[in-house]
């Protein structure tokens, strides 16, 4: 019975010397290429008498699985024997006699077939290139991610641009080959493979780990790193106006908690949370909400939420307070909906604006160097009213919880 | 036409041995590969990869077509493009030696 072995090669296409070098190698210990499978390159070997055989891939000429019999046939009475098929890109061919002619003796017409083959493999790298581009802009859509999912936005970001460049190296690479061979350089067939396995193994790896729950730990370190209290259990000073001072009606209670009941437990309405990071050394989101004591009024009387953050610079500061804002600013059920913002003349602010949110809220933003305030207001009072009230909070500095 | 002839515009020796094997009989291609290893002594030796992009590339560009198929092996012969390219091939090579040789007794 013959023994087989199964062996990921993690090779890059790019690479079709490291490839022929280690399959050659593994011939010299008693291990004969079978298959490679589609999925990671998977190498099926099996075990046969120690031999110096040579491996050769050749780009394959169109968009077939498998060479035409008459190439085959063709390559066969050269001393060629067809083996299988290397992803979509190559197919490889063994020569077991050492006076077999090398299958190319002009690099400037080997060169047409890798030409094809590099115009392929850029469509396809251009179009992973794309796609990475997206994920790796979704923090400069949202850049508030980023401080809420710190290890995981690392992480994340590592992972995409390591593909990247994986990606732009496979490309520039095959164009070298490539431009080598029109210059009459011929191809070395002899390359070593180790540390290619090694760095492709390890943005495998990273991969993988991207995709098991090991990137949901990730995000669940990263919300235990926020703390959330209720507004009347904090002694500490914190960056907000109470509800209190904006003008409450007397039909209006603020409790600390939700009086709807949801699933039979008391939920948290006058709270805030709080979080420590980095790129924002104190964050804090408070939510103040007011009921009706009358049953027969809508539930919410009116509401105030506001974040306030200390960043590590002021661009950070910048990017957050217009995530947050546009956030705030956004009206469920009216898509496309821009807010007019009003400029507040405000000294010593690098950015304040009111904006009214088709008269059912308000909207406010200050940002003060490295700190901003965004806050969304819906009642009766006006938030140009409290203007500086708001201003005030940037007097001092607060201590996360 | 001209598109087809601009492709051809750089013959490289293998494509100028390969046209000249042709020239007196029909060949498949191991015969166009032992024809070159024989003329050129050894100096060339075809691989499989070469001659059948080659080939490929003769026949699209209609400088030579298939004349037999017997089972997988197939025939080609030398068509009058073929033998015309072939021609002006060998001219400019001729006018090559001749100013190299010109060259070679002028410093003389």
């Amino acid at each position: 019975m013959k023994h087989h072995l199964f062996l990921p090669t993690f090779l890059p296409v790019s690479f079709p010397d490291a490839m022929e070098t280690f399959l050659e190698d593994m011939a010299k210990k008693g291990w004969f290429l079978k298959k490679v499978g589609y999925f990671l390159s998977f190498c099926q070997f099996e075990k046969g008498t120690p031999a110096p055989v040579r491996y050769r891939l050749e780009p394959v000429p169109d968009t077939v699985r498998t060479p035409s019999a008459e190439m085959v046939q063709f390559y066969e009475d050269f001393g060629w024997k067809y083996l299988t098929t290397f992803s979509h890109f190559f197919f490889i061919f063994v020569a077991e006699n050492p006076d077999t002619p090398e299958i190319h003796c002009d690099p400037l017409v080997q060169a047409k077939g890798y030409k094809r083959m590099c115009r392929n493999f850029s469509v396809f790298g251009l179009a992973s290139l794309a796609l990475l581009a997206i994920f790796l802009g979704i923090p400069l859509y949202h850049p508030a991610f980023l401080l809420e999912c710190p290890r995981f936005s690392a992480f994340a970001l590592v992972t995409l641009l390591a593909f990247a460049v994986l990606i732009l190296w496979s490309v520039l690479r095959l164009w070298k080959i490539y431009r080598n061979l029109s210059q009459g350089k011929p191809l070395s067939h002899r390359k070593g493979y180790l540390h290619i396995f090694s760095l492709q193994t390890i943005i495998l790896v990273l991969l993988v780990l991207f995709l098991l729950p090991f990137s949901d730990k990730l995000v669940e370190w990263d919300e235990n790193d926020q703390i959330t209290q209720a507004l009347t259990a904090v002694e500490e000073p914190l960056p907000y106006v109470p509800l209190a001072e904006m003008g409450i009606s007397p039909d209006w209670v603020q409790t600390p908690y939700d009086p709807i009941t949801i699933g039979g437990k008391n939920s948290d309405s006058n709270y805030v949370r709080s979080r420590s990071n980095v790129l924002a050394p104190a964050t804090f989101q408070i939510s103040q909400t007011a009921y009706h004591t009358d049953p027969n009024m809508p539930a919410v009387a009116t509401s105030m939420t506001s974040y306030y953050g200390e960043m590590a610079n002021s661009f950070l500061a910048k990017i957050v307070g217009m995530d947050f804002a546009n956030l705030y600013a956004d009206t469920p059920g009216i898509s496309g909906y821009k807010m007019e913002k009003e400029p507040l003349s405000l000294s010593g602010f690098s950015e304040a604006y009111y904006g009214d949110l088709l008269g059912n809220a308000q909207l406010l933003l200050l940002r003060q160097d490295n700190r901003v305030l965004i806050v969304h207001y819906a009642g009766d009072a006006s938030l140009k009213d409290h203007v500086e009230d708001f201003a005030k909070l940037f007097t001092q500095s607060y201590t996360p919880l | 036409m001209a598109l087809a002839k601009k492709s051809l515009e750089i013959l490289t020796e293998t494509m100028f041995y390969v046209l000249m094997a042709f020239l007196k009989t029909d060949m498949c291609g191991t015969d166009v590969a032992a024809f070159i290893d024989r003329k050129t002594k050894g100096r060339i030796q075809m691989g499989p990869g070469t001659l059948y992009t080659i080939l490929a590339k003769f026949q699209s560009e209609g400088l030579l077509e298939e004349t037999e198929i017997q089972g997988r092996k197939r025939t080609y012969r030398i068509t009058h493009r073929g033998r015309r390219i072939y021609a002006e091939e060998v001219e400019r090579l001729r006018r090559c030696l001749l100013d190299a040789e010109e060259e070679a007794h002028t410093e003389l």
